[in-house]
């Protein structure tokens, strides 16, 4: 078959393929092997803390369990409060919070007793690897942005690589392991990369899906008055899910069991409705979702079920907290 | 391009402006594009987003086109003016 682009294409792509393949070959080999061991975060984690490896817990109840400790908090609590009830593979209560210096912490609860666990002091799965594979420990954005270049540049040698051939097909089914080694070994990269093109292509894609605001922030400013937060929550779906508090305006929220089975509700009734979203679009951040899932084990639909939970106490708890330190942020 | 023959300089600008050039025309293309959906009448967040997903695919088509083009000179200044072009609209349209 002859070739379909001109030579001196398919020269200025031998030549992208072959020095960026040197530049950033490395970085990306650290990114996409710290990315296959997040895969198994929490198993890594229930290795080296073995604090986390506790019973199963069927229905907590956070009103027992965590309402009192988030009082006792209180006072070192700044904004942003998420609290992830026990799941499959992480059988702990996990309360992520800001404090007063806007610091981040995480802190994982007993589920049986609320108290906090006192866990071996390792950064183990979700802290190193998970954290190394999008931001390479780094200060500032600037492993974000590291990680985000050696990204593009991966789906620059995939496209870059597939024009360097003058006999597409020929060239990609071809092994021949009895030529000398350079031949061999060009071969099985031939072979080894067309097998998982379409991957290749599509994991480099998904990861800036995710970030997509840190590498470009300014289109995302411009359209929602200089407010990013405002268009994320916009994307999530808080205003489309949203729900009215039944009228208290207490300081301290009274029950977050209650707000669940309300969020359960809503769920069933939206369960099965069409999305006001484009259908294209649907399917394009049903791709990062299933990424994501992929990512912590859990299905598609718990996702869903998760999110919206997650938007209708953010809600609620807007509205009956009102100026609370405990929840600043979702003012915003 | 030629490579064989082409100067270091010559590559290093093509990078330069693929890279820089691309990033700029990326922005005022997601900025853009956003604002010009959304103004159509699509939902202003499914708009952004789908600015932001198709601008990295933009971002990579001018990366490849300023690498391998014959013009490279009117390719920038193509790149550059159009780059300006959308982030003036981008502004105008919100």
């Amino acid at each position: 078959m002859a070739s379909l682009v001109s030579k001196e294409f398919r020269e200025a792509m031998g030549w992208l393929h072959t020095w960026l393949g040197v530049a950033l070959g490395a970085i990306l080999f650290a990114i996409f092997w710290t990315g296959s061991l997040t895969v198994f975060d929490k198993e890594i984690d229930h290795w080296m803390k073995p604090e986390l490896r506790l019973a199963q817990q069927e229905n907590v109840s956070l009103d027992r369990v965590v309402l009192p400790k988030l009082a006792s908090f209180e006072p070192a609590l700044g904004s942003d409060v998420w609290i992830s009830p026990p799941r499959d593979r992480i059988p702990a209560i996990r309360m992520l919070y800001h404090d007063k210096n806007d610091n981040k912490h995480e802190i994982m609860l007993d589920p049986k007793t609320g108290e906090k666990l006192d866990l071996t002091d390792s950064h183990a799965g979700t802290d190193f690897f998970f954290r190394f594979h999008f931001m390479l420990h780094m200060p500032g954005l600037f492993g974000y942005l590291l990680v985000g270049i050696a990204a593009l540049g991966m789906m620059v040698l995939v496209i870059s690589g597939v024009f360097i051939h003058r006999k597409f097909f020929q060239n990609f089914f071809t092994f021949r392991p009895k030529k000398n080694l350079l031949r061999s070994t060009l071969d099985f990269h031939n072979l080894t990369a067309i097998i998982g093109l379409p991957f290749y292509f599509l994991l480099p894609l998904s990861g800036l899906f995710i970030f997509a605001t840190v590498f470009f922030p300014w289109p995302v400013e411009v359209n929602y008055d200089g407010n990013v937060k405002s268009f994320k929550a916009d994307l999530a779906g808080y205003q489309q899910f949203s729900v009215e508090p039944s009228g208290q305006t207490n300081l301290y929220i009274k029950t977050l069991d209650q707000l669940i089975i309300d969020a359960e509700q809503i769920w069933k009734t939206k369960e099965g409705q069409h999305s006001s979203k484009a259908d294209w679009v649907g399917i394009l951040i049903m791709a990062m979702r299933i990424r994501m899932s992929l990512l912590n084990g859990t299905s598609l639909i718990k996702m869903w079920r998760l999110a919206l939970i997650k938007s209708v106490l953010m809600h609620k708890q807007v509205k009956k907290l009102g100026s609370s330190p405990l929840v600043q942020f979702m003012q915003h | 391009m030629s490579s064989k023959t082409e100067s270091t300089l010559i590559k290093s600008s093509r990078l330069a402006v693929a890279v820089i050039g691309g990033y700029l025309f990326t922005n005022g293309f997601i900025g853009a594009f956003g604002a010009g959906l959304h103004y159509f009448g699509m939902i202003k967040s499914d708009a952004m987003l789908l600015a932001l997903i198709s601008g990295f695919l933009i971002y990579l088509v001018v990366i490849i086109w300023v690498i391998s083009t014959r013009c490279f000179i009117f390719t920038s200044c193509l790149i550059l003016g159009s780059s300006i072009i959308m982030i003036y609209s981008a502004q105008q349209l919100v």
